[in-house]
């Protein structure tokens, strides 16, 4: 899966059902993106708000090119009111400008559950899992 | 909440931890961070917690600031701290125009309003900015400036030489040395109360230090250490395992004639729950005579169902013990193996001896995991079943909770 444009993917609702068809989907995922205007980005979503994502295993390199984003997740740049369960995550992440996290970045009032992630990052900001962690109770 | 684990290497032009970067009103349990942790503000699990509560927490990479560095948490506000540690070396270089630079064992700094319960600092705590406002929070308790060993907050060692934080189960601390700086700090720490309770801690360390080798590592260190590679395998609970196609031929031994032949064994586990380096849950097995399709119907094509009674050592060292459902049957079997991660996927390699009417039989095979929707989970190698089919009517072990 490679991504290319100048909007990351907006994912309103993701229900990752299958494990190994989300294994297939995501697995070695690099995504590269050009362009001014956008603030988030992630493997499975830029922005994710009310999902519920479960077992998925995530092994992806994200790099920017041209500018960098606000906010790079190994998984999802922008999480907002989600559950992310049982994730396996190897990333590699370089945005330069960026805060870049292994799995959210803003993961405000989203819970993570169960995260084993292996990381290699390096940004204005790093966090191994999560950027921000807002209510998250 | 957040709990997991990460393990690697981060690094930033400003802010970096290994597990999450600010934290208000939040909570975490059980979050392990094992990263390398490189920035101009670095905390080993926590760069800013606010209003949060953070249990069971530890890191153990290093972490390296170019002005603060805490080996847990760089900064602390308005938050509880309990049972948690931080093992890794904490070094400020001090590169750069910097004022205030601090290292901490545990944290840089931690404001008032906060309590920290059952948490202790082991690595080596440096800070290299050089003269000038500067803080070092070593492990027991001691900032170092100009060379001068001073009592700061923190930690100090109880009765039994366990380093704790504070004389009993809480401490609550009176100064943000990362907000005021030293020459506001020096004066907090110099005052009232807060000198009485130093010198208090002061006198214990001092009685309660060894006459001979001060323990840099302390025992009890070691037991929580213990303790906490004990939770490290809870992932276990919940999860289905199975032998690899390759891996299923088993040795049968008749005593009767000394003839060995080669036996087709598939075995699924369920492991249904864990608690404190014990796991149980059940297994079913399935054997039949290698060469020959498998039986669909007679004796031999019955699944045997046995309760899994096992413990696990922090190096995943596991022995497992398969008890048949009824009495009056074959007895126990009992297994070693080990649990290792090949390819970024638990294995568990397991040896076993078992009784086969009257025969014997040896089996060593890798275990590895299937979950619904693997192909695996659908049919199993060996066999046409499905593992709930394998599974069906077995009879779970409950831990009685009287």
């Amino acid at each position: 899966m490679e991504a290319h444009g100048r909007y990351p993917a907006r994912v309103r609702e993701i229900v990752c059902v299958s494990h190994p068809v989300c294994v297939r989907a995501i697995r070695a995922a690099q995504i590269l993106l050009g362009g001014w205007d956008y603030w988030n980005i992630g493997t499975l979503a830029g922005t994710m708000n009310g999902a519920d994502v479960w077992r998925i295993d995530v092994t992806s390199t994200i790099w920017t090119s041209t500018y960098d984003p606000y906010r790079v997740g190994g998984v999802v740049g922008n999480a907002s009111g989600s559950r992310l369960t049982d994730l396996v995550v190897d990333i590699e992440a370089t945005s330069a400008k960026s805060l870049v996290t292994g799995v959210v970045s803003d993961a405000t009032t989203t819970n993570i559950r169960r995260v084993a992630a292996s990381v290699v990052l390096d940004g204005f900001g790093v966090a191994g899992i999560a950027g921000f962690s807002i209510r998250v109770t | 909440m957040i709990d997991g684990d990460v393990e690697g290497d981060v690094e930033a032009k400003e802010y970096a931890s290994g597990g999450v970067h600010w934290a208000t009103d939040s909570a975490f349990l059980r979050l392990a961070a094992d990263v390398s942790v490189r920035g101009k503000r670095a905390g080993g699990l926590i760069g800013s917690a606010f209003s949060s509560t953070l249990d069971e927490v530890r890191a153990s990479g290093s972490v390296t600031g170019e002005a603060q560095a805490g080996g847990l948490v760089a900064t602390v506000g308005n938050s509880a701290l309990r049972d948690c540690m931080a093992t890794g070396d904490v070094l400020v270089t001090g590169t750069g125009t910097i004022d205030g630079a601090s290292a901490g064992g545990l944290a840089t700094g931690i404001s008032q309003g906060s309590t920290v319960t059952r948490c202790y600092s082991a690595g080596r705590v440096e800070n290299l900015s050089g003269p000038g406002p500067n803080l070092q929070t070593g492990n027991d308790g001691y900032f170092a400036e100009g060379g001068i060993l001073m009592p700061f907050v923190a930690l100090c060692r109880d009765k039994g030489n366990r380093v704790v934080i504070g004389p009993g189960v809480e401490q609550r601390y009176t100064n943000d040395k990362h907000a005021l700086g030293l020459e506001s700090v020096v004066p907090v720490l110099l005052i009232g109360a807060t000198t009485r309770v130093f010198a208090v801690l002061r006198r214990w360390r001092l009685a309660l230090r060894p006459r001979n080798v001060y323990p840099r590592v302390p025992d009890w260190e070691e037991r929580a250490m213990t303790s906490d590679t004990r939770a490290q395998w809870r992932w276990l609970a919940g999860t289905y395992w199975y032998v690899l196609p390759i891996d299923l031929p088993a040795l049968n031994f008749d005593p009767d004639d000394a003839k060995l032949t080669w036996l087709i064994d598939q075995t699924v586990w369920h492991i249904s729950d864990y608690a404190n380096g014990y796991f149980w849950g059940v297994a079913a097995v399935m054997m039949y005579d290698a060469g020959e399709r498998m039986p669909q119907r007679g004796p031999a094509s019955r699944i045997a169902h046995l309760s899994l009674l096992g413990t696990v050592l922090p190096d995943g060292k596991v022995q497992i013990t398969f008890i048949p459902r009824l009495r009056g049957t074959s007895g126990a079997t009992t297994g070693f193996g080990q649990i290792v991660e090949i390819g970024g996927a638990w294995v568990v390699e397991m040896q076993m001896s078992t009784d086969r009417l009257g025969a014997r039989v040896l089996h060593w095979a890798n275990m590895v995991q299937t979950r619904e929707g693997d192909p695996s989970w659908e049919r199993l190698p060996g066999l046409t079943h499905s593992v709930p089919e394998m599974l069906d009517g077995a009879v779970y072990p409950r831990l009685d909770a009287g």
